[in-house]
C-alpha cells in the first residue's frame, strides 16, 4: 500500500517535471541554425557558427534605438546574469539592422554597456547592407527606415524577437518581444537541464 | 448612530489623506516613477519614463518638456506596426481626467537627443514638463537600470 502511493507522488513529479511552461515558442521542426558571416566589434570576420558548443541569444536592434533594444539587451544581460555569469556557456550576438550608421566601433560601445559584469563580453555585428539584409532574412526580421521628423534623424521599424540556438547550433526557440529575462532564463535552464526536451 | 459618525470621520481622513497626497503637485498633473536608463553612448539619445497622473477633472496633455540634459528634447511613441516595433514623434501625450498615462519601455518616452552629459546611474536628472492646463512641472529623473 505504502509502495503505491510512492510510485503516485513519484509519476506525479515526473509529470510536473515534464510540464515546464516555455515562454518562447519552438521551430517546427527544430532544424540546424542558419549560419552567417558579419563583421564583429573588432572590425575581423565573424561566422555565428563559430559560438558552436555554446548557448546563443541572438537579437537584432540599432545603436540610435534608445528605448526597445536596451529593453532587450538589459533582458539578456539579466539573462546571462542568472544563468552563467562567470561562465562561457551562454554569449549574447546583437546584429545591426541599420548598416548605414552603426560601424563595428558603435557595436562595441553599444554592447560594451551591457556585459560590463562579464568576462565575456558580447559580440555585436554590423556589415554592408546586403549582407545585414541576408542575415536578418535567415531569421525572419523584418525591418525598414522610417523618416520620422525626428532631430535624431530616420529612426527603424524592426521586429524585435530574441533567437535562443543550442550548443549543436540548432536553433531551438523564439522568444517575442517584451519576454521577461526571469522567463527566458527559465526556458534556458530547463534545456540546458533536459537536453533532449522539445 | 456611533458607527455612522465613524464613517463620517474616516471619510473625513480619506479626504484629508487625499489632499494631503497631492501636495506634492503644485498644478493638476503629478509625476511619479521618472527614471531614464543610463547611457550607453554619449552620442545617441536616451529615454525618460514616468507615470503622470491627472487629479483635474478634465483632460491635460503634455506639450513639451524642456531640460539642460539634452539639446532636443520630444515626445515619442513606440507602436507596433506589421510585426515590427518602431518610434516616432508625437505632438503631444494626454493624460485622462482624473486617470493616469504611463511613460515606459515599449511604449511613449520622453526622447534626449544629443545628450550634453552621461546619464549615470545613481544621478537625478531635472526636466520641466509643460502641460496645457496644469502648466510648468518640474521633475526629477533617476537614472538608474
Ligand atoms: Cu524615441
Amino acid at each position: 500500500m505504502k509502495l503505491r502511493w510512492l510510485i503516485g507522488w513519484m509519476l506525479i513529479g515526473w509529470l510536473a517535471a515534464c510540464t515546464h511552461n516555455f515562454s518562447g515558442v519552438a521551430p517546427n521542426p527544430i532544424g540546424p541554425a542558419p549560419d552567417f558571416t558579419l563583421i564583429d566589434e573588432t572590425g575581423r570576420p565573424f561566422q555565428l557558427s563559430d559560438l558552436r558548443g555554446q548557448w546563443i541569444l541572438l537579437a537584432y536592434g540599432y545603436t540610435h534605438c534608445p528605448d526597445v533594444c536596451p529593453l532587450t539587451l538589459s533582458y539578456l544581460r539579466d539573462v546571462k546574469q542568472i544563468v552563467d555569469p562567470n561562465g562561457d556557456r551562454v554569449q549574447v550576438v546583437f546584429v545591426t539592422i541599420d548598416p548605414e550608421r552603426d560601424t563595428p566601433d558603435s557595436m562595441r560601445r553599444y554592447v560594451g554597456h551591457f556585459d560590463k559584469l562579464f568576462d565575456q563580453k558580447f559580440k555585436g555585428l554590423s556589415g554592408t547592407p546586403e549582407e545585414i539584409a541576408a542575415a536578418a532574412q535567415l531569421y525572419q526580421v523584418k525591418y525598414e527606415k522610417k523618416e520620422t521628423g525626428s532631430a535624431d534623424g530616420y529612426s527603424m521599424a524592426h521586429t524585435a524577437e530574441v533567437y535562443l540556438i543550442d550548443p549543436q547550433f540548432n536553433w531551438r526557440m523564439t522568444f517575442p518581444f517584451g519576454i521577461k529575462a526571469e522567463e527566458i532564463a527559465a526556458d534556458l535552464q530547463y534545456f540546458m537541464q533536459n537536453p533532449e526536451a522539445k | 448612530m456611533k458607527q455612522v459618525s465613524m464613517v463620517v470621520v474616516m471619510l473625513a481622513a480619506l479626504v484629508l489623506a487625499a489632499c494631503g497626497g497631492s501636495s506634492g503637485t503644485t498644478n493638476g498633473v503629478t509625476v511619479s516613477e521618472a527614471w531614464a536608463r543610463p547611457s550607453p553612448m554619449m552620442d545617441r539619445a536616451g529615454a525618460a519614463y514616468m507615470v503622470l497622473q491627472n487629479n483635474g477633472a478634465a483632460e491635460d496633455k503634455l506639450l513639451s518638456v524642456e531640460g539642460d540634459i539634452a539639446q532636443t528634447i520630444e515626445l515619442h511613441e513606440t507602436k507596433e506596426s506589421g510585426g515590427m516595433l518602431a518610434m516616432s514623434p508625437v505632438p503631444n501625450i494626454p493624460v485622462p481626467a482624473r486617470g493616469k498615462t504611463e511613460l515606459k519601455p515599449g511604449g511613449l518616452h520622453v526622447m534626449l537627443i544629443g545628450l550634453t552629459r552621461e546619464l549615470k546611474a545613481g544621478d537625478k536628472v531635472q526636466l520641466t514638463l509643460n502641460f496645457e492646463k496644469a502648466g510648468k512641472v518640474p521633475v526629477a529623473v533617476e537614472v538608474r537600470e
